[in-house]
């Protein structure tokens, strides 16, 4: 069953100031055990570490429709978590940010994310097109979070 | 309003103290929002569809935050994708609907994961910010709070058994902002001032012509200004194209960069 709220299941109610909890809209609590939230484990047999930055240089030349890895992260979590990926544009300032997955317009050259039951791995994917100059040798940086919920979801 | 001696429960994660811990050391603050998951489920895309077809009817009376991941090759990919390439789908939700509005795949069937949130995409919010003194860490054993998911153990070491768990990294919300771009310098623009200290993560998403929500491929013309106190989102006029769209903006209180 796609629907995960169940507000029957009421073992803990926490209402935000001002209301009760027999009052309070879904929306509206601060924690329902009839939900599921978003979390980054740690001590669950993970091999990395579900939180980290991950500094990159793009090489000199990029060589036309290629794949590079720019990280391979073993969550080891036995089955493809939720994740979330930005990437920080240091070559064009500490100010900018994307989250993955993230494109040059007109380049065919983007970096995306992808999991399965044992890592994250990030990706930089390159067109039909050869870079010596422009893309290369730049510095990014790579934000990522794994969370105990899975993609597939609860079944 | 932090610091008014009205009650509300504050419980910091693993390693500190709610004496002094900061706002990205606690996992659960009463007076702050968490993003719940309230529906999740798989879609398959396939050449007998067209669309648009209604994915899940969620009912919600608004047009709720959602993410989506497409299966290729084994792996599970966040949507939208960014590539010129064409690989990838996209969705949208509206009041009642989250929608499979198109494909830009070639091969099909394509399985789409889906997760909608209990949290409106319209939902203008901010809180008055916390401490942002880094707190000592604590030796020793600590309580903690954690919800099992129906008929599963609170000690399972299945983090997908778990519904919450306070040791654990929460995704808190900070605020969040909607409404029509500005247009600043040559871009589409929607901003929050929110005073972090440190530059928080965040989630976008734009109105499209059907009056549907959907979430924004990131390119070098659509992304973020992020800066310790204020975050700008930025469409490049020029690419986008069209009148100011109108943007939604969500931000949380967990670190986008190494700080």
């Amino acid at each position: 069953m796609p629907k995960i709220f169940d507000s029957t299941y009421d073992l803990v109610m926490v209402a935000p100031e001002g209301f009760s909890v027999e009052e309070t809209d879904p929306e509206d609590f601060s924690l329902h055990s009839g939900f599921i939230y978003h979390g980054v484990p740690f001590d669950v047999g993970e091999t990395d570490g579900l939180e980290g930055y991950i500094n990159y240089t793009t090489p000199s030349t990029i060589s036309a429709d290629t794949t590079y890895t720019v990280a391979t992260i073993t969550h080891g979590l036995g089955y493809a978590p939720d994740f979330q990926v930005f990437i920080e544009e240091k070559d064009v300032s500490s100010d900018t940010f994307a989250h993955l997955s993230y494109g040059y317009i007109g380049t065919g050259l983007y970096f995306t994310a992808r999991a399965n039951t044992t890592t994250l791995q990030i990706l930089m994917i390159n067109g039909s097109t050869e870079w010596t100059e422009g893309f290369t040798s730049r510095d990014y940086g790579f934000k990522y979070q794994i969370f105990n919920t899975p993609i597939t979801g609860h079944s | 309003m932090i610091g008014d001696k009205t009650p509300k429960i504050l419980i910091a994660r693993s390693g500190y103290s709610v004496d002094d811990a900061n706002d990205r050391e606690l996992s659960f603050n009463s007076a702050w929002p968490l993003l719940p998951i309230e529906a999740e489920g798989v879609f398959e895309v396939n050449n007998t569809l067209s669309a648009p077809v209604t994915i899940y009817e969620h009912g919600l009376g608004y047009a709720p935050v959602f993410k989506v991941y497409y299966l290729k090759g084994g792996y599970l990919y966040p949507t939208p994708d960014s590539s010129l390439s064409a690989i990838g789908s996209t969705c949208t939700v509206d009041a009642n609907n989250l929608i499979w509005r198109s494909v830009y795949f070639s091969a099909t069937p394509m399985n789409l994961y889906w997760k909608i949130y209990r949290r409106p995409i319209e939902k203008n919010q901010d809180f008055d910010n916390y401490d942002l003194t880094a707190a000592t860490t604590k030796e020793g054993s600590q309580g903690k709070l954690v919800i099992a998911m129906p008929n599963k153990d609170t000690n399972s070491s299945d983090p997908r058994d778990i519904a919450f768990h306070s040791s654990w990294k929460q995704l808190i919300i900070d605020s969040s902002i909607y409404g029509v771009s500005d247009t600043v310098d040559g871009y589409y623009t929607i901003s929050i001032t929110h005073n972090l200290g440190y530059r928080p993560m965040y989630l976008s998403y734009y109105k499209n012509s059907n009056n549907e929500w959907q979430q924004i491929g990131a390119l070098d013309v659509y992304r973020a200004t992020v800066t310790t106190t204020s975050i700008s989102f930025k469409l490049s006029v020029g690419s986008w194209g069209g009148t100011a769209p109108t943007l939604a903006l969500i931000l949380f209180k967990s670190t986008i960069n190494n700080a």
